[in-house]
């Protein structure tokens, strides 16, 4: 005996993978990921700069990012020249202002990419790579080292 | 290609009876579950269907909306979850030898890829005998698009869904 | 079921040999928090005032008394971020954020993490 179920409050459909068994979920809340940031920072030049191109140490990339468990740090890099990446990260109060000048350095290294150094790439990291974050503030640090410029294009994702 | 047709109740007997086939995706870290009291375990509290429907696999890398055009996602608006699986179904008497691979990419606020290609998280293959669901489980979540590609030197009818999780890792 | 943080404490203390908590009492009985059992975990994050460590010690329990201890240092230079990251066994409703060290200030913030019912 087929199953059915009433659609459109009037008509009686069998249930088939065309039209499939409706379900609304009422026990769980439906939690957004949100996006803190894109934008395109310019690696052509060399030199230290954060993701929105700024040189300022104590200028922070995100703000208002306590509520955040982790962040997803998204990258589409055209090409894959050898590049540094510092994330650092800190507290304020409850006017939003720091605790201190300076950082907590929370991750380091070189940004992965292909291995071929002329070729784009996808890259992802954890903020931080393991345990939850929950800092207020956080500066997102990148120096090319070494092969040619290119536009590193950022995408940077809140996760309750 | 010889089709089986099969009632929904039929396949819902095969279902209770049959074992799970399972594939990992390879170059790709998967965590095991563990019977350990101490160790760190996924807990889900949100769960959505992200996709439904059949899938006409042959020699080309398909998306499971079946189309080969590269640059369209199967999924988009994936933002929020964790996790994914994929999980389905082939029919036919002849054990299961498919290829698939998953593919993700994030846009900006219009919608638009931020680059060109994909990253390519990680592929498997489903080999598991005749009338046996299978699971892959996608690890590498908020994705704002996913492509699922699969294959298959013999034809082949998948059913499948693909399912996102929002959840967080409880001690 | 998802997570949700509070901000339960900002402050300066002037950190002693005397070990005193966050609100600069200095008897062994006082909490820090009072009704903070539906909080799973606490972020202490903060900048310490000079090289010299900082010993601490979180008690949890009631107003029967200290059912659960963890202690640590915070090291670094002066002037120097720290997080360190509580996670108790149980639920408990007091907590008890204590230091000692050599004379230095402490800037501190306390997040807590509260497991939220939908």
């Amino acid at each position: 005996m087929p199953v059915r179920f009433l659609r459109n409050a009037w008509e009686l459909a069998d249930v088939s993978w065309e039209s499939p068994l409706p379900v609304a979920v009422a026990n769980a809340r439906f939690v957004p990921a949100d996006t803190l940031l894109i934008a395109t920072t310019n690696l052509f030049p060399t030199g230290e700069r954060d993701l929105l191109g700024f040189t300022n140490p104590d200028l922070p990339t995100l703000d208002g990012c306590g509520q955040y468990r982790k962040l997803l740090w998204i990258y589409f890099r055209e090409r894959s020249s050898t590049t540094s990446y510092t994330i650092q990260a800190r507290a304020t109060d409850h006017n939003g202002a720091p605790l201190a000048t300076g950082w907590l350095t929370i991750a380091s290294g070189t940004l992965p990419g292909a291995s071929d150094p002329n070729a784009s790439y996808w890259g992802r990291l954890e903020i931080p790579a393991t345990g939850d974050a929950y800092y207020d503030q956080y500066r997102i640090v990148v120096e090319r080292t070494s092969g040619s410029g290119y536009s590193l294009i950022n995408k940077i994702v809140g996760v309750r | 290609m010889n089709a089986e047709r099969i009632t929904r109740r039929e396949m819902l007997k095969r279902l209770m009876i049959a074992p799970v086939g399972a594939a990992v995706l390879t170059t790709l870290e998967v965590r095991e579950a563990s019977a350990a009291a101490l160790q760190r375990y996924y807990d889900p509290y949100f769960v959505a269907v992200l996709w439904e429907g059949r899938t006409r696999c042959d020699a080309l890398w398909r998306s499971l909306k079946g189309d080969v055009v590269r640059i369209l996602p199967t999924v988009h608006g994936a933002t929020p979850y964790d996790r994914l699986y994929w999980t389905g179904y082939a029919l036919g008497n002849a054990p299961v030898n498919v290829d698939m691979r998953v593919l993700a990419r994030a846009v900006d606020h219009n919608g638009v890829p931020l680059g060109s290609g994909w990253r390519e998280i990680g592929q498997a293959t489903i080999q598991t005998p005749p009338m046996r669901w299978f699971r892959v489980e996608i690890p590498e979540g908020h994705w704002d698009e996913y492509r699922l590609e699969v294959r298959s030197a013999t034809p082949r009818l998948v059913y499948s869904r693909l399912i996102g999780s929002q959840g967080y890792w409880r001690e | 079921m998802r997570t949700q943080p509070l901000t339960l404490y900002v402050g300066t203390l002037q950190v002693e040999a005397t070990p005193k908590d966050l609100l600069n009492q200095a008897e062994a009985l006082p909490p820090t928090f009072v009704n903070a059992k539906r909080y799973r975990a606490f972020y202490w994050t903060g900048v310490k005032g000079s090289d010299a460590p900082i010993a601490y010690t979180i008690r949890a329990g009631n107003a029967a008394g200290w059912q659960w201890s963890a202690s640590g240092q915070i090291t670094g230079n002066a002037r120097g971020w720290f997080r360190v990251v509580v996670k108790p066994p149980a639920a408990y409703e007091w907590y008890r954020f204590e230091v000692s060290g050599a004379l230095q200030t402490l800037h501190s913030k306390i997040t807590g993490i509260e497991e939220v019912a939908e």
